[in-house]
């Protein structure tokens, strides 16, 4: 239950070292750069600091890291994939040798025409599509007219006829036949084809026939227009298709082009690593001030980090000077969290929720135990917990994982542990496919007086915490007052009623009683000791002792999801075995049936189980228990180190 | 055998099963229309979204849990026992909770997730806290749970 303990560091350093000092900061990786100006440059001790003029280079590097990242993202999807299933998986790092990486960084004069050939590849790849889609839009247009053989540019209205090309609702035809016919003028419309129930045609008639025009756009005809010149349909559409072709063709060889750049693409990571290393060096210094000859840099380092950053700097340069001192109240100090190899996975439930403030305790092991028993209580088979843990470790043993990955498997890993644990105590395994005579709703009333018992004992805990978050801040009455008095009357409230449940003596109910009697008086003075006359203080004291009451009360029954939980992985299990078993006495199929059902069924039913029993254990974390004392709202300590994105330095620096 | 008892029965499980899952259904769907609108902006919160969606889908499975109980109480998979009408009337009551508190609590967790899916568009990082405000409503559906399978106990064949 740690926040590590932290460490303001100064470096003043000769102007001459800056550049080795801040590499070593970089790839030593153990202290977090603090920006060195306004507020943070106090008047009094630096008045003759200044932030430096920023070297010119950094706005060529900056484009220089912009155009790698392009040439590697546009290069991807042409890259030739080396991986197994495995590797897309968890992507891997390219090991690199320290030599080799910098030699390739060397060359990025000749990246950028690379970028720029990228660049003119890219446009006329976009300018293809896009003609492709007009293309391609243009025959769709055509394809009804192929069967009209005259050219599409003649087809238009004389002196005396009018000619329309329209299409329309093919269902409707008969009624604008039926129309015409009325209105007793001479038409005609030659059908050329049906697509899609719309059927394209030439309607003719005499060009003073305004009323013809009138009656056929009721029917709400699509009318076409082809420019002068056009040649017919058919024709056309083979010039379009051509066309078509020509451009796909283009666009493969572009494609093929691509393809043979991309065979270096891992040349374009390690550059794109390097100049990124680079550029942070460099942004380094808009957080740094200084005097003409002399650099500040200011940051935290962990206290137990502190003799080896100073031990690192003084190996590249004697013209370095690092002191340490300790955080000042009101300082905003970055958040480390420590924690034993068996409690560390469960950081990642603190993070979820936020870091503590460098101020606070860190809930991590508190809440680890409990987290532990509530995962293995609410997912409670053991079947399922044996498959979870298989899975984590074969993770653990066979990706190639993040920090924080790995912390996630640990902790899967962990509460598998404990499932399996629950699980084999009430013999469930995959439901009752092992043990027939498992029965879920069996220890029904057992298990609701276990979930309530863990709830009450959950948040006794989490009033103890309080209690002894407030005695270390120093604020003995409210420690005293508050928690001790609320304690007192749950205590007694517990005694009285576990001496009647469980016929214990009669001076335990007694005694239960007094505490009872004394802890909610006390409570209540408590509770409204900050209003100032006798009335408001009992008003307010009364009141929000009821709501103390009621609201604990509401705390413990929703420790109920763990039975809830429970049961609905239990019986959904032994559902899934009862329905797979009615497949058995088929003949020949049956079998193999029913192993189907079983695996699809106990898969689903497991995925889903897993995930509710994790946020369900969370829930209990972050509401009942967080809810007592916890605030959070802590700032990640992250120290200047050397994130490279694709590449992995296999042969480590020595010292310095 | 006096079928009005096991038809009675049949409804109470058909109710728990049929309403929870109608109410999942809904929430589920509210979550997925949110989560794809942002998925066309940014596609690597696919994951992320899949989670919130899944929240408002266990009520289904509550209400399929309980109809299961009531199966198996009844003996609806073998031989049927014997029902009288008050005892089925019984078990179409204590079905109520799980059906009623399913249909309604998972259409709101749903409408509760698609508001996190919101925040976590503007802030992934806070994925924890998207997941616990859903995941309050849900404490209802678990007492509802809890209500209807201690009535069902309460009732003896």
């Amino acid at each position: 239950m740690a926040v590590a303990e932290m460490l303001k560091v100064r470096l003043v350093i000769h102007k001459s070292a800056v550049s080795e000092v801040i590499s070593t900061l970089q790839n030593s990786g153990l202290m977090e750069v603090e920006r060195l100006a306004g507020d943070n440059i106090e008047s009094e001790t630096h008045e003759h600091l200044d932030m430096l003029p920023l070297p010119d280079n950094i706005n060529i590097l900056t484009r220089l890291v912009s155009e790698m990242n392009y040439i590697v993202d546009f290069l991807s999807p042409y890259a030739v994939r080396r991986e197994g299933l495995l590797d897309r998986l968890s992507p891997s790092r390219l090991p690199i040798s320290r030599k080799q990486f910098e030699a390739v960084a060397h060359n990025y004069r000749r990246y950028e025409h690379i970028y720029d050939d990228l660049f003119v590849m890219e446009n006329r790849m976009i300018e293809i599509r896009n003609e492709k889609a007009r293309l391609e839009h243009d025959i769709e247009e055509l394809e009804p007219w192929r069967e009209l053989d005259i050219p599409l540019g003649d087809a238009a209205s004389t002196g005396r006829a009018m000619l329309l090309m329209a299409s329309m609702d093919e269902k409707r035809l008969p009624d604008l036949i039926a129309e015409l016919k009325k209105h007793r003028e001479p038409f005609h419309i030659e059908k050329i084809s049906a697509f899609a129930g719309r059927l394209y045609f030439l309607f003719v008639a005499i060009s003073t026939d305004t009323e013809a025009l009138t009656i056929i756009h009721k029917y709400d005809p699509v009318l076409w227009d082809f420019p002068p010149g056009t040649p017919p349909a058919s024709i056309r559409l083979d010039q379009l298709r051509e066309e078509l072709n020509h451009l796909e063709q283009e666009m493969s060889e572009i494609e093929k082009q691509a393809v043979v750049i991309a065979a270096d693409i891992d040349t374009y990571k390690a550059a794109c690593d390097y100049l990124r290393l680079e550029l942070e060096r460099y942004t380094v210094l808009e957080k740094v001030a200084g005097t003409e000859s002399v650099t500040v840099i200011d940051g935290w380092a962990r206290a137990r980090d502190a003799d080896e950053l100073n031990r690192r700097v003084h190996t590249v340069t004697p013209l370095a000077e690092v002191t340490f001192r300790n955080p000042l109240p009101g300082e905003d100090v970055p958040v480390s969290l420590v924690n034993s190899r068996l409690t560390r996975p469960f950081e990642i439930i603190t993070r979820l929720y936020s870091l503590p403030s460098f101020r606070e305790l860190d809930p991590t092991s508190s809440l680890a135990i409990f987290f532990f028993i509530f995962f293995g209580m609410a997912l409670g088979d053991a079947g399922y917990g044996t498959v979870m843990a298989l899975l984590s470790l074969a993770g653990l043993r066979f990706l190639r994982l993040s920090d924080s990955g790995r912390n996630f498997l640990q902790l899967l890993l962990i509460c598998a542990v404990s499932t399996i644990i629950y699980g084999a105590y009430s013999k469930a395994w995959f439901g009752n496919l092992i043990f027939p005579d498992y029965d879920f709703v069996g220890g029904f009333i057992t298990v609701m007086i276990v979930s309530l018992a863990l709830g009450v004992v959950h948040l006794i805990y989490a009033i103890m915490v309080e209690l002894y978050d407030n005695a270390r801040h120093g604020d003995r009455a409210a420690a005293i007052l508050d928690q001790g008095s609320w304690l007192l009357f749950i205590a007694g409230t517990l005694l009285f009623s576990l001496s009647r449940a469980l016929s214990l003596p009669a001076a335990v109910g007694v005694a239960g009683n007094y505490l009872f009697a004394f802890g909610a008086l006390a409570s209540i003075y408590s509770m409204g000791r900050m209003q100032k006359n006798i009335p408001a203080r009992l008003a307010v004291g009364l009141g929000t002792f009821y709501m103390s009451v009621t609201g604990f009360l509401g705390d413990v029954l929703s420790y109920l999801r763990l039975l809830a939980l429970g049961l609905a992985t239990g019986g959904i299990a032994v559902v899934v075995n009862q329905i797979a078993r009615l497949f058995r006495d088929i003949p020949y199929v049956g079998l193999l049936l029913m192993i189907l059902i079983m695996a699809v069924g106990h898969i689903m039913n497991m995925a889903i189980n897993i995930f509710g029993a994790f946020i369900h254990s969370t829930r209990l974390q972050f509401v009942e228990f967080f809810g007592k004392f916890y605030e959070g709202g802590g700032r990640e300590f992250r120290p200047f180190a050397a994130g490279t994105k694709y590449i992995e330095i296999i042969d480590k620096e020595g010292a310095g | 055998m006096d079928i009005l008892g096991i038809v009675l029965s049949f409804a109470g499980a058909a109710l728990a099963a049929g309403l929870a899952g109608i109410g999942s259904s809904i929430g589920v769907s509210i979550v997925g229309q949110v989560a794809a609108g942002l998925i066309t902006e940014e596609p690597g919160k696919f994951g992320q979204t899949l989670i919130l969606q899944a929240l408002p889908g266990t009520q289904g499975i509550y209400g399929l849990l309980v109809a299961f109980l009531v199966i198996f109480k009844i003996g609806a998979i073998g031989t049927l026992k014997a029902v009288t009408p008050g005892q089925g009337m019984a078990i179409l009551l204590a079905c109520l909770p799980v059906a009623l508190v399913g249909l309604f609590s998972a259409i709101a967790q749903g409408q509760a997730a698609a508001a996190s899916i919101g925040l976590i568009a503007r802030r992934p990082e806070e994925l924890g806290k998207g997941i616990i405000y859903p995941a309050f409503v849900e404490t209802y559906a678990v007492l509802a749970l809890i209500a209807s399978i201690l009535l069902l106990q309460g009732v003896t064949l």
